[in-house]
């Protein structure tokens, strides 16, 4: 039986959150939860009733706040009464761990995903502050997960599995800015990007700030080869500013994933994608190559440049420089920005105003190259030793 | 003693962090060839780093490594390495914005760490945590007002640097992954492609720019940011012409200087320094959230493009006795008559041009990313405008 975390923005929403298994309910409330879609202020009666839904009541502190806003939620936290009502809450920044457990010291703390850890390292360095869980962040695929609950075998992590993906915060409102008076107001558009044809995003701004997010939900269900493998953590689904019919959908597909037909999964993630009017994907959980396929193409990254050229044009003489000292009898090569070579001896390299070789070939030096064809050697091309040879 | 706080200017290569040094900055940021959140800028590699440490130490001046990309955990893997290899630069700091990298850092490295802009500090908690992890700066969120900075700073005793000049994020800076799902470019680790900066069009038909923040100009809060200690104020721009980063220095050390030395004169010094720095490219200025929440009016809605009143030509890479190299970055006639701008003048004076080749022929007109010999005898540094 899969463990289901989901949130809750609303009275709308608590039939459909009764009729599933939840382990555990994030409530949204205004004075502090920079997401929700609803802005619906839940009394403390209101409350005591969630309590009964799940086996764990969460608030939702996932923003980022200033002093001030600390000083707000503290407040209305004491005044309000609610230390006793939840038994944790989540937190996208990890600085609040101590302020947490200053003003709510039995509280269960959790790292949103939105935190932004990506690497062991800085997942470590976390879980030393004294937080109890997190949820990964949307960026690490499946193999890194792996490898990340190997290293933790004692962490408690979470898994987001459905539901619409956050791509910017600001605390800017550029919609309330633009188009209300009120500060209470809560603004929803759907966005084009007009260099991005066809993709919709979703604005949301609340008096927290600006949130974008991307052009299609994240959505594991049909992936369960890899889901397979982290069926004992917790999942997490956000329906928050959908319909009754995706989160009853959603909560229904993931609580009996593993006893579904393929057949019977891919109709249930049509839905889903119908009741969004936004397409289901992967996302990150598969792979994840930004930046790796993009940059440093055109260099042989097993070998070090020693030296760059910094001008090359018809009618002058290129001008290079290098890194280190090199011999006299070194040969360089150049290797050019569209990926053709030329080599020269650096006996023909010229002092920039004397027409004599330099005594030393000297690091950050500018020398001249007055070779003969001026076109085999092009601005920005990066210099290499012939192997074997030189470098001292 | 008033406490003048440092500046510390952008080093998107090499001749752009000695420009700075040169026109007033006290410490520059750079990215090395790895892990820097800048991957178009022309990054220091170690033999260049080194140099550039001893130019500034010699100056009195100081040099931060911007190691400020969110990592992957592939990224790691060279990481340990990579410090270890520089380890023995005298680098003042680094500057990073994971936690991961930030622990490496402190166990491998002598380095100071100050905390990324990156990592969107914005309040006495976080700063407290990164105290405790081992930090000695942080550069607080751009969100964060001066006062916010001055309260901070008094209840954790945190050296405190807050931007003052150039372009922002329009989101929390490290909150935005835009470009990651987008384009396949981690916006976090260098790949920024800047969806910000694109016209949206919304579901009830309008269509603007919606998210295209004007740039951030603080120089009329100098006095405010001195009377509450800053320790440091940051001008951003790695990507930034040398033209840009050496303007904005000399803009804002001279304003420094200037609130200090003659506080009564201080109108006409920002009014200056605040023209001074208009004449560079920019997309309209706002004070952002330096003294109240930013607003509407540091969006540029309607308007994506750029202004600047001078131009710039070239720079003088190397001088000399009778003339300097001019290395250039736009055409130039060698019967022009342009603005030479030098760290010590005051306002861009005019010269008429006379260059000729490396091979020592007369030249009648320079194109762009070419070496020419001009004949004044300019110092290093000088910056050629029109």
């Amino acid at each position: 039986m899969t463990v289901l975390t989901t949130y809750i923005d609303h009275p709308d929403q608590v039939n459909t959150v009764s009729c599933a298994t939840v382990s555990t309910l994030i409530v949204d409330m205004p004075f502090c939860s920079v997401r929700s879609h609803m802005g619906h202020d839940w009394t403390n009666a209101s409350l005591r009733q969630l309590r009964r839904l799940s086996q764990t009541l969460v608030l939702n502190m996932d923003g980022l706040y200033t002093d001030a806003d600390l000083a707000i939620m503290a407040s209305t936290i004491r005044h309000r009464e609610l230390v006793d009502i939840f038994d944790g809450v989540r937190i996208q920044d990890v600085g609040l761990v101590k302020w947490v457990q200053t003003h709510w010291p039995r509280q269960h703390i959790h790292l949103n995903a939105e935190t932004g850890l990506q690497n062991q390292d800085s997942i470590r360095t976390a879980l030393n502050t004294g937080i109890h869980a997190m949820t990964l962040n949307h960026d690490i695929p499946y193999n890194e997960i792996a490898a990340i609950r190997n290293a933790h075998p004692d962490a408690s992590f979470e898994l987001y599995v459905q539901g619409p993906i956050v791509i910017q915060y600001a605390r800017r409102r550029f919609l309330h800015h633009y188009y209300s008076d009120d500060s209470r107001s809560i603004i929803k558009r759907t966005a084009r990007d007009t260099e991005l044809p066809g993709r919709l995003f979703s604005f949301l701004d609340t008096p927290f700030g600006h949130i974008m997010f991307a052009h299609f939900h994240r959505s594991l269900a049909q992936y369960g080869s890899k889901l397979n493998a982290f069926q004992s953590l917790p999942w997490l689904i956000d329906a928050r500013g959908e319909s009754h019919e995706y989160l009853a959908t959603a909560l229904n597909l993931y609580t009996h994933l593993f006893d579904m037909t393929d057949d019977a999964i891919g109709t249930a993630v049509s839905q889903l994608s119908i009741a969004c009017d936004r397409p289901q994907k992967p996302g990150f959980f598969l792979s994840n190559n930004t930046d790796y396929d993009w940059r440093n193409t055109l260099v042989n990254p097993t070998l070090t440049p020693i030296g760059r050229v910094l001008s090359s044009k018809k009618g002058t003489h290129p001008v290079v420089e290098f890194y280190d000292t090199i011999s006299h009898d070194a040969t360089v090569v150049c290797t050019n920005p569209d990926q053709t070579t030329t080599s020269f001896s650096a006996r023909d390299l010229r002092q920039l105003d004397e027409d004599t070789m330099p005594d030393s070939v000297d690091p950050l030096t500018l020398y001249r190259l007055p070779i003969q064809n001026r076109s085999t050697i092009h601005a920005n091309g990066r210099l290499f030793p012939v192997q074997n040879e030189i470098i001292q | 003693m008033t406490q003048r706080p440092s500046i510390v200017a952008p080093g998107g290569s090499l001749d752009k962090a000695l420009v700075a040094l040169h026109y007033g900055a006290d410490a520059v940021y750079v990215g090395s060839d790895q892990f820097s959140l800048r991957k178009s800028a022309h990054n220091l590699n170690r033999v260049q780093l080194n140099h550039l440490c001893q130019t500034a130490h010699g100056m009195k001046k100081k040099v931060y490594l911007a190691l400020n990309i969110q990592a992957h955990h592939r990224d790691m893997a060279g990481l340990t390495r990579f410090l270890t290899d520089i380890s023995s630069i005298p680098l003042d700091a680094c500057i990073v914005s994971d936690l991961g990298i930030l622990t490496r850092v402190l166990d491998h490295t002598p380095f100071n760490v100050h905390v990324s802009t990156q990592a969107s500090v914005l309040n006495t908690p976080a700063v407290t945590l990164w105290q405790s992890l081992g930090a000695t700066r942080v550069v607080l969120a751009r969100e964060n007002s001066l006062e916010e900075a001055a309260a901070i700073k008094a209840d954790t005793g945190m050296a405190i640097e807050v931007f003052i000049h150039g372009a922002m994020c329009s989101s929390f800076s490290g909150k935005c992954t835009i470009s990651n799902v987008t384009s396949g470019r981690d916006a976090n680790r260098g790949g920024c492609v800047q969806s910000c900066r694109h016209a949206y069009e919304l579901d009830n038909g309008d269509t603007h720019y919606t998210m295209n923040s004007k740039d951030l100009m603080g120089i009329e809060h100098i006095p405010m940011m001195i009377q509450y200690g800053i320790d440091a104020v940051k001008i951003e721009g790695r990507m930034k012409s040398i033209f840009y980063v050496a303007n904005a220095c000399q803009a804002y050390q001279r304003a420094l200087d200037a609130f200090i030395n003659t506080p009564d004169d201080w109108d006409n010094a920002c009014q200056h320094g605040s023209n001074q720095l208009r004449t560079a490219s920019n997309r309209g200025f706002t004070d952002a959230s330096l003294i109240q929440p930013a607003d509407g009016a540091s969006i540029s809605y309607d308007w994506n493009g750029y202004s600047n009143s001078l131009e710039f030509l070239g720079f003088v890479k190397h001088a000399g006795s009778d003339r300097c190299l001019l290395e250039t970055k736009q055409p130039i006639n060698g019967t022009d008559t342009v603005m030479v701008m030098t760290p010590e003048s005051i306002h861009p004076t005019p010269i008429t041009l006379a260059f000729e080749s490396l091979s020592g022929q007369r030249m009648e007109q320079a194109t762009p990313h070419q070496h020419v010999w001009l004949h004044h005898p300019l110092p290093y540094g000088s910056i050629l405008l029109k």
